[in-house]
């Protein structure tokens, strides 16, 4: 190698940053109607390369979820796993709790911690999301070529419902849009404050309007 | 007199409100603890920007994995034929809005990730080389943009970044430099 590239490829050795290390964390909530779901995942990606003490350093994750009622009923879930730190971890587990009529008030928190033998602790968390299940009556437009309908509120107690202004309903039976569909939606969002935001959860056909959870 | 009484009501004072300090510490460290991420931590709810699209979808990936569920099959075996998702896997799967051709897709990336990642985070010697698990997310995402239809591509990649407000990103020390 000619000696002005052997001290380019030096220099870009030296100066080229180590790709940066994380553990991500991710909660998913989904609900069928009866039962409320949360997913919880955990993933470390390695360093590329892994040198100095990461070489010989060893992990150990461990994560799970808690589903907390209104009432005070709970369901978790939880995995660890452990080896060197060059490797990659992936850990997922979900834990499921029956709804029995509670509505407004779930917190599903996420719990996540990791040791490293060479450094300790690096990384212990609790996130919690607050959750409700917002049911939602939605009248859909009768679009026949289309499966992903508009709709409109339609419902007997409140004029403000908690998801009313995104119920886009997604056929995913293979139908297309048609009237009168109701829908729950799970709506969500973080450490009781700000806006919810409503996922489609359940749906099938009534006719006329229903319960909203309002707002 | 006076300043002697005084004195002493200080010292209660004291003993009193360091009482109530310590009530107060033990009653609110586990409120301090939820809302605190270690330092540089990147919550997708504030800075959704901050999680990488291809971290987003390795996370989307790991929450659709069934584990309960035995693989997803072809209905009737045939290969050519989309992969029928799972209840827990339809109820995820849901809002996105996929057809069925579009879904099966996505299981059939899903299933090839999955045992990409099984190999890569089950290495256990420290000198091998460590796989990225980003490169093997986003050969997923081409994949799948490739082979899926547009919108349904689309409506997939608009729902994995509206999903970054449920994520989070963690750093680790760095240790490739021999101290941290």
């Amino acid at each position: 190698m000619a000696w002005p590239l052997r001290w380019l490829v030096v220099a870009l050795t030296v100066v080229a940053p180590a790709l940066p290390q994380s553990i991500y964390l991710y909660r998913n909530s989904t609900s069928d109607g009866t039962y409320l779901y949360s997913t919880a995942v955990l993933q470390y990606g390695a360093p590329l390369p892994c040198m100095g003490m990461c070489s010989a350093a060893y992990h150990n994750y461990a994560q799970g979820v808690t589903i907390t009622s209104p009432t005070g009923r709970t369901a978790s879930c939880s995995g660890s796993t452990g080896g060197p730190a060059a490797s990659n971890a992936n850990l997922q587990c979900e834990a499921s709790i029956p709804i029995n009529d509670e509505f407004d008030g779930y917190t599903s928190t996420q719990n996540a911690n990791a040791t490293c033998s060479q450094v300790g602790t690096i990384m212990t968390v609790l996130i919690p999301l607050q959750l409700s299940l917002a049911f939602t009556t939605v009248e859909t437009v009768n679009e026949p070529m289309r499966s992903v309908c508009q709709s409109n509120a339609a419902c007997t107690n409140t004029l403000t419902p908690r998801c009313g202004a995104q119920t886009t309903v997604i056929e995913t039976d293979g139908g297309n849009c048609h009237p009168f569909h109701y829908c729950g939606f799970i709506a969500a969002r973080y450490g009781g404050a700000g806006p919810w935001t409503c996922t489609q959860a359940l749906c099938s056909s009534i006719a006329g309007p229903g319960y909203c959870t309002p707002q | 007199m006076i300043k002697e009484t005084s004195h002493i009501m200080d010292a209660e004072d004291l003993r009193s409100i360091r009482a109530l300090l310590l009530v107060l510490s033990l009653s609110l460290s586990p409120l301090l603890a939820q809302n605190t991420l270690p330092p540089g931590s990147i919550d997708g709810a504030v800075n959704p920007e901050g999680i990488p699209d291809v971290a987003a979808f390795r996370l989307f990936l790991g929450a659709l994995v069934d584990q309960s569920a035995a693989p997803a099959v072809s209905p009737e075996g045939g290969s050519s034929l989309p992969l029928q998702p799972s209840a827990s896997q339809r109820r995820k799967l849901l809002p996105v809005g996929l057809n069925s051709t579009d879904t099966g897709l996505l299981l059939q990336a899903l299933q090839a990730w999955h045992g990409d990642m099984s190999a890569a985070s089950s290495a256990t010697d420290a000198s091998a080389p460590a796989i990225d698990l980003d490169s093997i997310a986003q050969r997923a995402l081409n994949g799948l943009k490739q082979r899926m239809s547009a919108a349904g591509f689309a409506q997939l990649l608009a729902h994995i970044r509206a999903e970054k407000k449920h994520m989070t990103r963690i750093p680790v020390p760095d240790m490739s430099g021999g101290r941290h």
